[in-house]
């Protein structure tokens, strides 16, 4: 697995000053693991052109910006993460003192067991090694590391992914005995104006919500995540998120008596009809906080 | 819907975990934060990968704790040792601190408690009690009455062969013996392997072994009397496990030089922490140091007031708090004093109750137990004969 060369990256023109490649060149130590200077600046760019360093699309970044956002790489993991994927030995051993068992702790930890976590960090680490071949090409999940947070991070998080997509699969396979076919729904029947009112009100007032409130909802309401794990998610304190889910719902609220009056009725009615029984109202708040995805995966989605 | 198009729908592991680590600008951010809100999938892996991160940063810190705790210097690397040592250092403070009370309590020779008086003398003499009545009906034995029935001299002590019980080899009974009377409570006395059963404890009087204890035969008269002594010592040299009616009588296996050596040997006063009590006034014996000059007793005499005691040198000692502190008494007499005791006189006047036990012993193990006041007498080596009420000042007799 003797290669200097970096597979996807192709020369391009010098797009950062030369004292800024040669300090990054230096922090990273990227020679110890096999890289020539070509090797590296083209690693640089073509993370940065991926990501259009880190602004929207079609949007022309300044050689500050350029700096900033190659400051902001986590540089001594990418470059080990990419002299991996190139097959460089002394990276490989590296790799494996840094990362091997606390690539099989965090798989212990995300699946709860011993043998499953043994067994996906198993799996990845060979995905990881390149024994896995698309095309007749060896391909390695390293490649697509790019230098944004920690590279533990980012193998726990395909830890996290690959189990979470094994279990999304297997979980829908029952067994045929278990299924039971269900039994056609009654025919709906037309739920009172004020209902109506009041769905509508709620459905347009989450929609209207800012993306972390509708997160806050979803990971409290939905998943049934404590305070804690997402506090953990976002960085912040656990008060933190208690305060804005009493202040999101407690907006939500207000909004939707706003809506309510604004449809004809009067406060009185609209209060009233807010202490409707939450199990008359044909609500889905999964499928409303999925409708408002965001513009961009939509997206890609749909190339 | 296949890997792929999963991998298109939702973002990669690279921005999930840059999400988590604040690692994103505030424009990818808000999109990614807008992706979680719908997407219960990235939710879950997002959280999941945080769950272990912060399982591993958990795990990391516990060794950097111990290692804060226990660095590797070769001083602290004793400090699980400090414990057990510290404990041990407490123990042994203690064990010294209660050693030294009982020393200071133990010079205190002697206490006399009086004790109820029992009735019924005649109980003891009858020999034909039954052993279950006497057994269910403890006899009370009055202070003279068995004082005088256990002398030896009285004709009207009753001495039954006591019949072998208990053998003498028996471990529990192996160095010492205590003496019981009715209405009375355990008590000690040491005994030749070779005794035999006391013609006056032949009745009402038990005398058991026990082995933690080692009293000689002349503490055991000191409380009996003078002739409740001589029935104790012949008992004892020829008592060895006897058991009549109820009542038993052990021998001890002792070596006899044992008790030879204490009866014939004048030294520093023997005592025992426990009590004789033969229902009359119980004498608590407590261990003594030996006298001012260094030199053992030869002879001492205990009254209700004082203690006097001859050492080898032939002077005089006295001592009022029972072998607390002792005095020299100075000379008043001519030669050299061999015997200090008490009245024989003053002894047989002395009332029925028993009140005010005083006892005397000589080197060759005469003891007197009095009644009454004390009266010293000392007698010097020419047999001449002083004495005293007080025990500072002498008269020629």
């Amino acid at each position: 697995m003797e290669s200097a060369a970096v597979k996807g990256v192709s020369c391009t023109p010098r797009a950062l000053a030369d004292s800024l490649l040669d300090e990054l060149w230096r922090e990273c130590d990227a020679a110890g693991w096999g890289l020539d200077r070509s090797e590296f600046d083209a690693i640089l760019l073509s993370v940065g052109t991926a990501r259009n360093y880190g602004l929207a699309e079609g949007e022309a970044a300044s050689r500050q910006q350029r700096a900033a956002y190659f400051r902001s790489l986590r540089l001594s993991d990418l470059v080990l993460a990419r002299a991996c994927a190139a097959g460089n030995e002394q990276a490989w051993e590296r790799f494996v003192a840094l990362y091997r068992q606390p690539l099989i702790r965090a798989a212990i930890a995300i699946t709860g067991s011993e043998t499953l976590g043994r067994d996906l960090a198993e799996q990845l680490y060979a995905e990881l090694y390149g024994l896995t071949a698309r095309a007749g090409e060896r391909r390695c999940p390293l490649e697509s590391y790019r230098g944004r947070g920690s590279l533990m991070g980012w193998l726990r998080t395909t830890l996290a992914q690959r189990h979470v997509d094994h279990y999304r699969r297997s979980h829908r396979e029952q067994p045929l005995e278990e299924f039971d076919a269900q039994a056609p729904e009654p025919a709906p029947e037309k739920p009172a104006a004020e209902l109506t009112a009041l769905e509508r009100a709620v459905e347009e007032v989450l929609r209207c919500r800012d993306a972390e409130e509708r997160f806050l909802l979803a990971s409290y309401y939905l998943d049934g995540r404590t305070l804690l794990e997402i506090s953990r998610v976002l960085r912040v304190h656990e008060a933190t998120v208690s305060r804005k889910l009493r202040r999101a719902t407690g907006g939500i609220r207000k909004q939707v008596l706003r809506n309510l009056q604004g449809s004809g009725m009067s406060r009185r009615a609209a209060e009233e009809a807010l202490g409707a029984d939450p199990r008359d109202l044909d609500l889905n708040l999964k499928k409303l906080l999925q409708y408002s995805q965001s513009d961009t995966f939509q997206e890609k989605a749909a190339r | 819907m296949n890997q792929n198009s999963q991998l298109d729908l939702h973002p990669d592991a690279e921005s999930l975990n840059a999400f988590a680590e604040q690692a994103l600008a505030e424009r990818e951010r808000e999109q990614i934060l807008a992706h979680l809100a719908a997407c219960s999938r990235c939710r879950q892996i997002v959280c999941l990968a945080q769950a272990a991160a912060v399982e591993q940063e958990t795990a990391a810190e516990a060794p950097k704790a111990r290692s804060t705790i226990w660095p590797g210097t070769w001083l602290r690397s004793w400090r699980i040792a400090w414990v057990p040592v510290a404990v041990l250092a407490a123990i042994v403070t203690l064990a010294v601190f209660v050693h030294q009370r009982r020393m200071d309590t133990g010079s205190k020779l002697a206490r006399i408690e009086p004790q109820a008086v029992p009735q019924n003398v005649g109980n003891l003499a009858k020999p034909s009690t039954p052993p279950q009545k006497a057994e269910t009906a403890p006899l009370p034995v009055p202070v003279r009455s068995a004082t005088k029935s256990l002398n030896p001299t009285t004709p009207t002590v009753a001495s039954e062969p006591l019949p072998q019980h208990f053998p003498a080899s028996s471990p529990h009974f192996s160095q010492a013996a205590s003496i019981e009377l009715p209405n009375s409570s355990h008590e000690l006395a040491a005994l030749p392997p070779d005794a035999s059963k006391p013609e006056g404890l032949s009745r009402g009087a038990v005398v058991q072994f026990k082995p933690e204890t080692v009293v000689s035969a002349r503490e055991l008269q000191q409380a009996l009397g003078t002739a409740q002594s001589h029935a104790a010592a012949r008992a004892m040299q020829s008592a060895r496990g006897s058991e009549t009616q109820g009542r038993r009588i052990l021998a001890s296996t002792a070596p006899a030089q044992q008790y030879e050596a204490k009866a014939a040997i004048p030294g520093p006063i023997e005592v025992s922490r426990q009590s004789l009590m033969v229902g009359i006034p119980s004498i608590h014996l407590t261990k003594t140091t030996a006298l001012p000059s260094g030199l053992p007793a030869v002879s001492t005499a205990i009254s209700r007031h004082c203690v006097l005691a001859i050492d080898q040198a032939g002077e005089l000692f006295q001592s009022e708090d029972f072998g607390g502190h002792w005095a020299h008494v100075d000379r008043q007499w001519t030669g050299r004093a061999v015997t200090v005791h008490l009245s024989n006189k003053e002894n047989k006047a002395a009332g029925p109750t028993g009140a005010g036990v005083e006892q005397s012993e000589s080197a060759s193990g005469a003891e007197v137990i009095s009644l009454s006041a004390a009266t010293f007498e000392l007698v010097n080596e020419n047999g001449k004969v002083w004495v005293s009420q007080d025990g500072k000042t002498w008269k020629m007799k």
